[in-house]
């Protein structure tokens, strides 16, 4: 490549000249002069004849290509850092993408390109120090050498400093994030990474309570206690419903049975990650302690954007753990900076404005500040529930472990999280959305950058439904075979498009597919085949030594599902120690359930029922209700033909599908990792000649029993369906 | 790799523009206006000439073959005001156009005169596969060797030819072209004209006319970190229209002209606009009915034919800044090329196009296959079903078949999804059935989209099936796919 650098000394003249050229030559004429002082072209045999495509013989007026000439000057550039020559720092032209390192004498020589967009500044970055710059006036000259000095931040976290404003798009204040940040904040404020702190069922599952049983009468009629407790999000007392397990009553012993008789001193590090904005110091916090924008905004701008470095080998998630925050220390000199001289860290270099104090990490480029958070082992809290070491020698068991499914996956490292979850923002032409301010390019507003380097904040996911990321992950596919009477399908679910295990992050997810066949509008009976296992759902459930006729509080309507296990196990590929050979079948925990057959709820007297035929002969047997319309959640599927996919958590008594908090093992997980599969066979009576099998893969995200028990309400997402 | 050598006045810089002004020799100098501001083909206020890409001579007299012979060659040749030293077929940029009409025997003799190997792809063409320029079923043309091409033509559209080694870098230098297969029973326009577009400037981070070579070099074998910083695509690429910078075509005011576009770019997507769009035809032929679009988007790879008719009146054809990264981007609409009418007349009516009015077939709701498109700029790796090209998984579909594909996009980029040796048809976009029934060979797949498609697998073989931005396609984002007997 070749460059022509005009040094200092020819400089001004030159520019004054290219300003004024067209009136210092006379008429414009066609063609430019080229005036070739680039190296000359090799004989390889080329043509060059008439017929040359694009020969400018074919040119009807000149081309007028204005300002398309790169006008380049070559600078040489002193970085210091805390007033000594600093090697390694990056040096860059604002508004260009290329870089150089200051050798050891703290020097680096560059080319600025004179035609770039917005001011003309050079820009020195260090990892110590907030970057920063030295711009130019065109028309008063360029030196040829220019100083920029480094000061290093303090490394200490400043427990002082308080978390500033994201905002929200129906407000607009110069103190906010969202400012400036449109396009980003915008995004952000739609994920759920801005109610991580503020989400009702995270509180219900915290304080043990159910946030929208409002009546004493209700909460009571569920056996819940209506007692004064801290109203999340204000501190306030208030009454409410408290029910079921929770984190504090179950690690604090005057916590238990309702609200907090004794201050709790055990908070399970819940805050760390779900309201890590709580000002103060890091760790040990109480989620109720979250208020104002600790709690309204969760996980947001002023917090991420003040981690200096994931500390990978920590276990504990969060703030207090991985996360190393550095908040600055440096009081501000003026007052519109703040208390403090502020410190942002981010993925560009090239962010020297003092409201922002920009210093680059990498780790904002790929998976490592996810794992910050979304990584989670479990040692259990209380002494008796200690996890099996036989069965988990680290002493702990895997709760969330999306960061290490995507590590030992095919999507590591070419497609860390952000590729999918952090969409380009075509229209943003920087961070600060550039493209709608009228002072243009440059230092206070940042340059422009290319379409792709803004990333929406979006953290898409499974409950923002117009990202499609479920759809996206999960396909479904059949194959059908008709004979002797009865229509089999084998259905395989894969996970084609997650980077991570499906479900993944919270254990209380799962995925049921659950399969029917019809002929026309009929639909068909299953007589055998894999059956939904009690996760996927019921009212009730009897085992065969308990009988099958009388069913407390069933309804005409309901439906009996009885299923056949055998006691064997299916040996599914699955996460750590279910699919790394450790774990026999057994051990797996997935007990191979067979339809057996359902009836329907004929008549009620009493606990006593009547069936619309025989019941089949089983094992287990679940009652469950087709949904009303309006119902709040959706239907039980256990005993159904089909298949479920989680990762099953129990606590010290057996009690499956449990808070990841009580739990102290897990007991089966066959969600599926990346590009990982799974077919199930169903098998229904035939009664035409070519039935329809179809195939519909539900993302649940609570399980139906813990919804019922906290009165949440929700539906299952369609993933995928098909039909054959 | 060759090294490619460059000489003109864009890249000289301040320097050019003070020998310049200091020869003060009576030719007009390039000059900086306040502000400097890079904007792409929107600075070129004058017009070049349109031009008719030449049509390969046919050799063979007999009638129902189309005997070609392409010379590939190194060639220097000028875009803008800029020369370049890059490659050619039969010394021209874009190549040769070859047509031939429906149920032709085409027989294309392909002679090496370049340094480095190289094939010929039929782009949307159902050749045998051990036609189809793919290295790894045949080998490659070594330098100074001979290859003939031979195939019958049962298609009707406008396909496009180029190598299918090194594949980003030869295309990039210059050799592609265009490849017309009539039908005739098709109504003939008054004019009839392949419009090859082409990209420059779309290397992120480099200078707004990087070498050639070193585009290859930098962008597609190994992103550094400042492009992984800031993409690979400028906010607004420039465009050449058969390899000029905004050109003028002629018409007369009252016939009708029809236009077959062609995005050879690398990288560069156009999203076409101008005043009532009447798309007649896509990748494969013309369409099951008119189309009248707002704008039309083409991806690498993609062709569409358009019918213009011509009043009096000049019709400007623009492309909204649209990136790969997600689709339009800020920016206004810049200018490709216009056509300006001559004389006194009324548009036209359009002509009566054999539009087939077959409706869009019903999705069957099972699939039988899915591709998910997965990567990042962040680390340059793309992947199909998490698997980078050649390390793939094989699978397999009958011929005859009519398989149904579901391709889904989970990237930072769009990704145009291309098939080798068999045609498919479009069943939905997220779920929406096309308004017009569509058969394709390269279709778009928009980021978080889920396009479902239906093969038509004929030819017996293992065919590419890759992302027609071609960095992509390097950095591992094909697969093949075994159409068995």
């Amino acid at each position: 490549m070749t460059h022509i650098i005009w040094r200092k000394t020819t400089f001004l003249t030159s520019v004054l000249f290219v300003l004024n050229v067209s009136s210092g030559c006379g008429e414009s004429s066609e063609k430019s002069q080229t005036t070739d002082v680039s190296e000359p072209v090799p004989d390889l045999g080329t043509d060059s004849g008439p017929e040359s495509a694009g020969d400018t013989q074919d040119t009807l007026e000149h081309a007028d290509m204005v300002a398309e000439l790169p006008l380049l000057w070559e600078m040489t550039v002193y970085v210091t850092l805390d007033g000594r020559p600093v090697a390694g720092a990056l040096v860059m032209q604002g508004g260009r993408v290329q870089r150089w390192e200051t050798d050891t004498l703290g020097i680096a020589t560059v080319t600025l390109d004179l035609s770039t967009p917005g001011d003309l500044g050079i820009v020195a970055a260090h990892p110590n120090a907030r970057s920063q710059a030295e711009t130019f006036v065109l028309e008063l000259g360029l030196p040829n050498e220019v100083t920029i000095s480094l000061t290093s931040f303090d490394e200490l976290d400043n427990e002082s400093y308080v978390f500033g404003d994201p905002g929200r798009p129906d407000e607009n204040s110069s103190s906010q994030c969202r400012h400036c940040h449109e396009t980003v904040t915008f995004s952000w404020f739609d994920s759920p990474h801005r109610t991580s702190a503020s989400n009702p069922k995270v509180h219900d599952l915290y304080s043990g309570t159910a946030a929208s049983v409002n009546t004493q009468q209700d909460c009571e009629k569920k056996g819940g206690h209506w007692d004064l407790g801290i109203e999340p999000g204000t501190g306030k007392e208030i009454n409410r419903c408290y029910v079921g397990a929770g984190l504090l009553p179950y690690a604090n012993v005057g916590c238990q049975d309702g609200p907090c008789d004794t201050p709790p001193d055990q908070f399970g590090a819940c805050a760390d990650c779900h309201a890590p904005g709580i000002n103060g110091k890091l760790g040990g916090r109480d989620l109720h302690e979250a208020t104002g924008i600790a709690y309204e905004y969760g996980v947001h701008c002023d917090v991420c954007h003040h981690v200096e470095s994931v500390d990978l080998a920590q276990d504990a998630p969060g703030v207090a753990g991985r996360l190393k925050i550095h908040r600055p220390t440096e009081r501000a000199s003026s007052p519109a900076l703040g208390d403090f001289l502020p410190l942002t860290f981010g993925p560009n270099p090239d962010v020297p404005v003092v409201k922002m104090g920009g210093v680059a990490r990498n780790h904002f480029r790929d998976s490592t500040l996810c794992a910050g958070c979304h990584e989670l082992e479990h040692e259990g809290f209380l002494p008796g529930d200690k996890p099996d070491v036989s069965r988990w020698p680290t002493g702990k068991i895997p709760i969330q472990t999306t960061f290490s499914e995507w590590e030992q996956g095919p999507f590591h490292p070419g497609a860390p999280c952000q590729s999918c979850h952090m969409e380009p923002a075509p229209l943003a032409q920087n961070g600060a959305d550039v493209q709608n301010l009228a002072i243009g390019p440059g230092l206070i507003s940042g340059w422009e950058r290319p379409p792709g380097t803004v990333r929406q904040h979006s953290f898409a996911g499974p409950r923002q439904p117009k990202t499609n990321m479920l759809q996206l992950a999960a396909a479904v596919f059949i194959e059908k075979t008709v004979e002797a009477g009865a229509v089999t399908g084998k259905i395989t679910v894969k996970n084609v498009g997650a980077g991570h295990a499906i479900p993944t992050g919270e254990p209380m997810r799962s995925m049921i597919v659950v399969v029917q066949a019809f002929c026309g509008t009929t639909e068909l009976t299953a007589i055998g085949g894999d059956a939904i296992s009690d996760v996927g759902g019921y009212l009730d459930r009897r085992q065969v030594d308990q009988g099958f006729d009388t069913w407390p509080n069933a309804q005409v309507g309901d439906v009996i599902r009885v299923v056949q296990t055998t006691g064997e196990y299916h040996d599914y590929p699955g996460f750590g120690p279910f699919g790394d050979g450790t774990f026999t079948p057994a051990q797996k925990g997935l007990a191979k359930e067979w339809v057996a057959g359902q009836v329907t709820v004929t008549a009620v007297e009493g606990d006593t029922v009547t069936f619309s035929g025989p019941l089949p002969e089983g094992t287990v047997a679940y009652r469950s209700r087709p949904p009303a319309v309006d119902s709040p959640v959706p239907p039980g599927w256990a005993g159904a033909a089909g298949f479920v996919f989680a990762r099953l958590l129990a606590d010290a008594a057996g009690k499956r599908q449990v808070p990841h908090f009580v739990a102290k093992d897990v007991l089966s997980d066959n969600r599926l990792l990346p590009q990982q599969q799974w077919t199930s066979t169903h098998i229904f009576a035939a009664g035409c000649g070519d039935p329809t099998i179809r195939a519909t893969l539900y993302y649940r995200p609570y399980p139906l029993g813990l919804a019922m028990e906290r009165s949440w309400s929700f539906q299952d997402t369609i993933m995928a369906e098909a039909q054959r | 790799m060759k090294s490619n050598i460059r000489y003109g006045s864009r890249w000289l810089g301040l320097g050019t523009a003070i020998l310049l002004v200091v020869g003060c020799s009576g030719e007009p100098t390039p000059r900086v206006s306040g502000g400097a501001q890079l904007t792409g083909a929107a600075v070129h206020r004058e017009h070049t000439i349109f031009r008719t890409i030449p049509a390969a001579v046919d050799t063979d007299l007999a009638p129902g073959i189309v005997a070609v012979e392409l010379t590939a060659r190194p060639y220097k040749f000028t875009v803008g005001d800029q020369q370049v030293l890059g490659y050619a077929y039969n010394g021209q940029v874009p190549g040769p156009t070859l047509v031939a009409k429906v149920g032709d025997t085409v027989r294309v003799t392909l002679h090496n005169q370049l340094p480095d190997p190289t094939t010929i792809h039929w782009h949307g063409v159902n050749v045998p596969i051990t036609m189809d320029g793919v290295p790894w079923k045949m080998p490659a043309v070594e330098p100074g060797d001979s290859f003939v091409y031979e195939f019958v033509v049962n298609q009707v559209g406008t396909f496009w030819y180029h190598p299918h080694f090194d594949t980003g870098k030869q295309v990039d230098m210059g050799l592609y072209g265009a490849l017309v297969i009539t039908d005739p029973t098709e109504p003939t326009a008054n004019r009839d004209e392949v419009v090859v577009f082409d990209t420059w400037g779309e290397h992120g981070g480099l200078p707004a006319f990087p070498p050639l070579g070193e585009a290859w070099g930098t962008v597609m074998e190994k992103p550094t970190d400042h492009e992984v910083d800031h993409g690979v695509d400028l906010r607004q690429l420039r465009w050449t229209v058969n390899g000029s910078f905004n050109p003028e075509m002629d018409a007369v005011a009252g016939e009708s002209v029809r236009l077959r576009f062609v995005n050879a770019s690398n990288n560069g997507y156009l999203e076409l606009s101008w005043p009532t769009i009447r798309q007649i035809a896509g990748d494969q032929g013309l369409l099951a009915e008119l189309k009248l679009p707002e704008t039309l988007v083409l991806a690498p790879g993609d062709r569409a034919e358009v019918e213009l008719l011509m009043g009096e009146d000049p019709i400007v054809i623009t492309t909204y800044p649209y990136t790969m990264y997600g689709g339009r981007t800020s920016g206004s609409p810049v200018e490709l090329f216009r056509v300006v009418p001559k004389g006194q007349g009324n548009k036209p009516a359009g002509l009566p196009w054999n539009f087939s009015g077959e409706k869009p077939s019903e999705d069957p709701l099972y699939t039988d296959l899915v591709y998910v498109l997965s990567g990042s700029n962040q680390g340059g790796v793309w992947m199909i079903n998490g698997e980078t090209f050649p390390n793939i998984t094989l699978a397999k579909v009958a011929t005859g078949s009519r398989p149904v594909v579901e391709i889904r996009n989970l990237s930072t980029t769009e990704h145009p999804f291309h098939t080798h040796g068999m045609v498919f048809e479009v069943l939905s976009h997220n779920g929406v059935a096309p308004k017009v029934r569509s058969i394709e060979d390269t279709i778009n797949i928009r980021i978080r989209e889920s396009v479902r498609i239906r093969l038509h697998p004929e030819e017996p073989g293992e065919w590419m099936i890759h992302c027609h931005i071609l960095p992509h396609a390097h950095g591992g984002m094909m697969t093949l796919l075994e159409v068995t007997l």
